[in-house]
């Protein structure tokens, strides 16, 4: 048999254009099976990319060579530095997309990507080989069978998805499209267990109709930053977004009518994310608080609809304008189109591995909201994770594993190998053990060569990652030797209150070497975090010491004198595999570690 | 070599105070326990929590009894236990055990070691570690306030109190998490006053706790063990060259653990091994189990004259370093002390001493290779000391960061909460995000 393609990847949104794209750049023959190829890219939700943490991982997959990021800088319409009052390894930017451009543009270059081959259908069915170890291809609703070596799952909330709001539900997986439903037999045939998801959004609203006037504008920055590393200069004519609140007026239609959100009748039966509280779940459980914010944002520079974020509901239509108009700047508002929910099916994720191989099929890979995350970025940093380790599976190779000492992709992955999202997984800093040394501004100096490595990224582009480098050290050795008032100017933007800015008002030297504001917060970062990232990556070393220390199967715990009796015990009934799992195992002091290091590299 | 094949057996002891009583008690527990008792008692005990009256076969006749039946994992042990109450009399508790044991050995019974019962729960979670700090605390308590302070842990008062400097840090960092993972528009940021006002108190609780701890030992600790009336009180006294340990030669005099310094070790003179402890023993044995634990280097002391086989956790579980041989006086002139029959091949590659109280044999070179392997040993309370004060440490750094970025506080903040766990010896049950959910609205 031979197979039609390399890696064929199901779906076409956010993960499934990194997965495919990913393959297609490592020389794979790729095919992407989607229902509608002009939906490729299709943002549901929020046409707005980044957000913090959210836009480290956007970063991370542009360093890999990826498009989220290209594509937003060639699509949007504001920008912003989020957390800019904050350290630099918290600072995340985050950009408001025209949603119509996003979509053409991104369909333009996959229809044009080298080595991809688009391909309009359902795909209803998975061919595991006879003897069921591995997946041959994919069996279409027209009845066409496509052969691969290697096959990425990326169906998003088009899993068994199924939308609500009010009374009213029927099976979709985006308003006015239709839900990929076999699928989900297929995955429970193989033997894959299934948990469900919800989530939700807001109605859109018609520009013409809200009064701005009283509102507070949010501009874009004055600078705006662009997403990719590799966009040289952002030109862009940037859109505000305004702030309003939720009133009194707003929580009493609400609270009468919760009733009859499904949400609360019971109807879903699907998680829903905490992080994304439909509007009716904020008032109910939070009755105390008497206003929320909502951000009014356009959909594109031509569009006439606006995203009011903060919004997101699933009560019936008439419900939903009502509350709408008691919000200021709403008041004759008319809605484009109701908000609703979306319950769909997704793979409980102790059944995937590091590298988003799933364990029912050899050569099967889950990315996206399929393997229980919501977000776009969530979605392209894991659809670059499984098109990168498809196509190493399809040529032989060894998988890659990211750690989580090295990116925000590598902390997601092996959250999700660990436990089973109990609600849609999202990013957030606090997740990442070692944040200062994940910075959205560094993405490319952690990643890029790796990414040259593996022959997902062009040699221009690592080789300007090299020169950054390079600039960046010759920046830190500056500060090093110029002095003012008797200190290094080291020294000097260690200090909590010093920036850059100063730096380059003080010194004609370092304002000549015409760093990048990404430089310049990398330049920042070094120096204020200088101690801890040492102790950070102390603890790295320290953390990958341990995980790489096997323990002999046959170690005898009871022959090793200065161990607790509970230490002992436990060490004995769950026999670990190595000194990174023994040091997880409660009981297990520090102490005891150290003894059993020592033990075991004598 | 493994030695300890606990969790299989089931085991039994009699539980309560030797002697004539109104009623003895016989614990059995493992997962053979329901099926052990049976062999003595009708009628045949259900599966679930109950209390079954009946009676109980000694030498032919039967007796009134009640069972007590508690399965696992919500008993003493964790595992499946049951309590043979039985009229009492040490004649009578003596005959059903040995008829127990006698035909029990197909099911896997056997004779509890001291302190199993109480090993167990601490193996099956159901026994709070740090309450068992509390108990060695209280043999190292060396002024009123510390007593006061180590019986009131041995309730479970140092957990409570580490849990609850555990849950304070958790919600400074939550706060602290929360202004990072959003926006000043979700969430506007906290003033860092409010951050030291939340972290101060803290910071003064865990001194606090670190005040009550007491000193660390200033060296090592050893631990003499071996079967009743093997004559480790008269080794200790002959040690140290006094009367410190009341030496009779009845078995069992030895009720207490007493402690001594001997050239800049500390030795503990424990109770013997051999008997069915009582309750008022069990504590002491309990302690002395917990000390083998933590004092970790352990002396075996063997009579000479009738040695015996060491119990399997001498031999296997503790970490044994020597083994003393005593009364050598009373060997035949120039005849060496013979082997102690199974004794366990670790063991016998293990420096020997061979001594007598009596005659001071052996006591120099005994007392120069204590002195040597105490100052090697990890002292008790420094498990708990060393996280805790780190933890101190890291706290006092936050603090210091005040005006610095939060994601340099937290950094410190989860540094002193790993220490916290590691104090604790258990990981933080619930997650970051729960408690950021449970107490902001967030999120668009």
């Amino acid at each position: 048999m031979t197979a039609d393609f390399d890696v064929l990847v199901i779906g076409g949104g956010h993960a499934g254009v990194e997965a495919a794209t990913a393959a297609a750049r490592l020389g794979c023959r790729t095919g992407m099976v989607v229902l509608d190829p002009a939906a490729i890219g299709r943002m549901s939700c929020n046409p707005a990319i980044g957000g913090l943490a959210k836009g480290q991982l956007v970063r991370e997959v542009d360093a890999l060579g990826g498009e989220m990021g290209l594509c937003t800088d060639n699509t949007g319409i504001q920008f912003r530095m989020l957390n800019t009052s904050k350290g630099p390894a918290v600072r995340s930017p985050r950009a408001q997309c025209d949603r119509r451009d996003y979509n053409r543009v991104m369909v333009q270059r996959v229809l044009g990507y080298a080595n991809l081959q688009v391909i309009a259908g359902e795909a209803v069915r998975l061919l595991p080989r006879a003897g069921g170890e591995a997946i041959d291809g994919v069996e279409l609703a027209d009845g066409q069978r496509l052969l691969a070596k290697a096959v990425v799952l990326t169906t998003g909330t088009f899993l068994g998805g199924r939308l609500f709001a009010g009374a009213w539900d029927e099976p979709g997986g985006r308003y006015g499209e239709r839900p990929a439903a076999a699928i989900s037999t297929s995955l429970r045939e193989l033997g894959l267990r299934l948990g469900r998801h919800k989530t939700g959004t807001p109605p859109r609203l018609r520009r013409d109709s809200i009064d701005f006037g009283g509102l507070e504008e949010q501009p874009g920055d004055a600078a705006p930053q662009p997403f990719s590393f590799r966009t040289a200069r952002l030109q862009v004519e940037q859109l505000p977004c305004w702030l309003t609140r939720t009133t009194a007026a707003t929580h009493a239609v609400i609270r009468e009518h919760a009733h009859l959100s499904p949400m609360f009748a019971g109807r879903i039966v699907g998680v829903g994310p905490r992080y994304c509280p439909s509007v009716e779940d904020k008032v109910v459980r939070f009755a105390e608080q008497p206003s929320h914010v909502v951000f009014l944002e356009p959909e594109g520079r031509d569009s006439d609809e606006v995203y009011p974020n903060g919004l997101s509901t699933s009560l019936p239509e008439d419900v939903q304008l009502q509350f709408l108009r008691t919000i200021p700047g709403l008041e004759r508002v008319e809605v484009l189109r109701p908000g609703y929910a979306v319950e769909y099916d997704y793979i409980l994720t102790d059944q995937i591995r590091g590298d988003l191989h799933t364990a029912a099929l050899r050569g099967l890979f889950a990315a996206g909201q399929i393997n229980g995350t919501s977000g776009y970025e969530e979605a392209a940093g894991q659809g670059l994770v499984a098109g990168l380790n498809a196509a190493r599976f399809a040529r032989g190779q060894e998988p890659v594993v990211f750690d989580r000492a090295t990116a925000y992709l590598g902390v997601m992955v092996d959250d999700l190998c660990r436990v089973n999202p109990s609600e849609p997984y999202r990013m957030f800093t606090s997740r990442a053990e070692f944040r200062l040394l994940l910075r959205s501004d560094n993405a490319d100096r952690r990643l890029t060569p790796l990414g040259e490595r593996l022959g997902l990224v062009d040699p221009a582009a690592a080789a300007a990652v090299r020169d950054k480098e390079h600039r960046i050290r010759g920046a830190l050795r500056w500060l090093e030797q110029a002095r003012r008032q008797g200190r290094t100017l080291t020294e000097w933007l260690r200090r909590p209150e010093v920036t850059t800015a100063d730096l380059l008002a003080w010194d004609e030297t370092f304002a000549g070497m015409t760093l990048s504001s990404a430089e310049l917060n990398e330049v920042e970062a070094e120096v204020k975090y200088a101690g801890y990232i040492d102790r950070q990556a102390m603890e790295v070393e320290r953390l990958q010491r341990l995980e790489g220390k096997r323990i002999p199967d046959a170690f005898d715990y009871v022959a090793l004198p200065g161990l607790s009796n509970e230490a002992r015990a436990r060490l004995q009934q769950r026999r670990p595999l190595t000194l990174g799992e023994a040091s997880r195992i409660a009981g297990v002091r520090q102490a005891d570690v150290q003894l059993l290091l020592v033990a075991i590299s004598r | 070599m493994r030695a300890d094949t606990m969790p299989a057996d089931t085991i039994v002891a009699e539980s309560s105070a030797p002697g004539a009583g109104e009623r003895a008690v016989l614990r059995l527990s493992g997962p053979r326990a329901r099926d052990a008792a049976a062999l003595v008692f009708a009628p045949v005990l259900p599966d679930r929590r109950a209390q079954i009256d009946g009676d109980v076969e000694v030498r032919g006749h039967r007796l009134p009894a009640f069972a007590l039946v508690m399965p696992g994992p919500r008993s003493f042990t964790g595992e499946d236990v049951v309590e043979l109450h039985l009229p009492g009399g040490a004649l009578l508790v003596r005959c059903v055990l040995d008829a127990l044991l006698a035909r029990g050995e197909r099911l896997g019974l056997r004779a509890a070691l001291a302190g199993e019962f109480t090993a167990r729960a601490f193996t099956n979670g159901r026994l709070d570690l740090a309450a068992a700090e509390g108990i060695l605390m209280l043999l190292h308590a060396q002024g009123a306030q510390q007593v006061a302070a180590a019986v009131q842990w041995v309730g479970g008062g140092l957990s409570n109190a580490i849990d609850a400097l555990r849950d304070g840090l958790h919600d400074v960092l939550a706060a602290l998490e929360a202004g990072l993972d959003f926006t000043d528009e979700e969430l506007p940021a906290a003033p860092a006053a409010q951050f030291r006002a939340q972290l101060d108190p803290i910071a003064a609780q865990l001194d606090e706790l670190l005040q009550h701890l007491p000193a660390a030992a200033p060296g090592g600790e050893l631990l003499l063990v071996g079967r009743s009336n093997a004559g480790k009180s008269s080794l200790c006294n002959a040690l140290l060259g006094r009367e410190a340990s009341l030496v009779d030669c009845a078995p069992g005099t030895t009720r207490d653990l007493l402690r001594h310094e001997v050239g800049g070790a500390v030795l503990w003179d424990a109770p013997g091994d051999l008997d069915a402890p009582g309750a008022a023993d069990a504590a002491a044995l309990a302690l002395r189990d917990r000390l083998a634990g933590r004092a970790a280097a352990v002396v075996w002391v063997v009579d000479a004259t009738a040695p015996v086989p060491p119990s399997p956790r001498a031999a296997g579980e503790w970490s044994c370093l020597g083994v003393v041989f005593t009364k050598v006086d009373l060997l035949p002139a120039g005849s060496p002390p013979p082997a102690p029959p199974g004794l366990a091949q670790r063991l016998t590659t293990l420096p020997q001493f061979f001594t007598s109280a009596r005659t001071g044999a052996g006591l120099v070179e005994l007392r120069a290779w204590l002195a040597r392997v105490g100052s090697a040993q990890v002292a008790p309370g420094a498990p708990l000391r060393e996280p805790l004060l780190a933890a101190q440490r890291a706290v006092a750094r936050a603090l210091d960061l005040a005006d610095a970025g939060a994601e340099l506080i937290a950094l410190e903040l989860q540094a002193a909460l790993r220490c916290l766990d590691d104090a604790a010896g258990r990981h933080s049950a619930e997650p970051l995000l729960d408690r950021i959910y449970g107490r902001f609205c967030l999120g668009k």
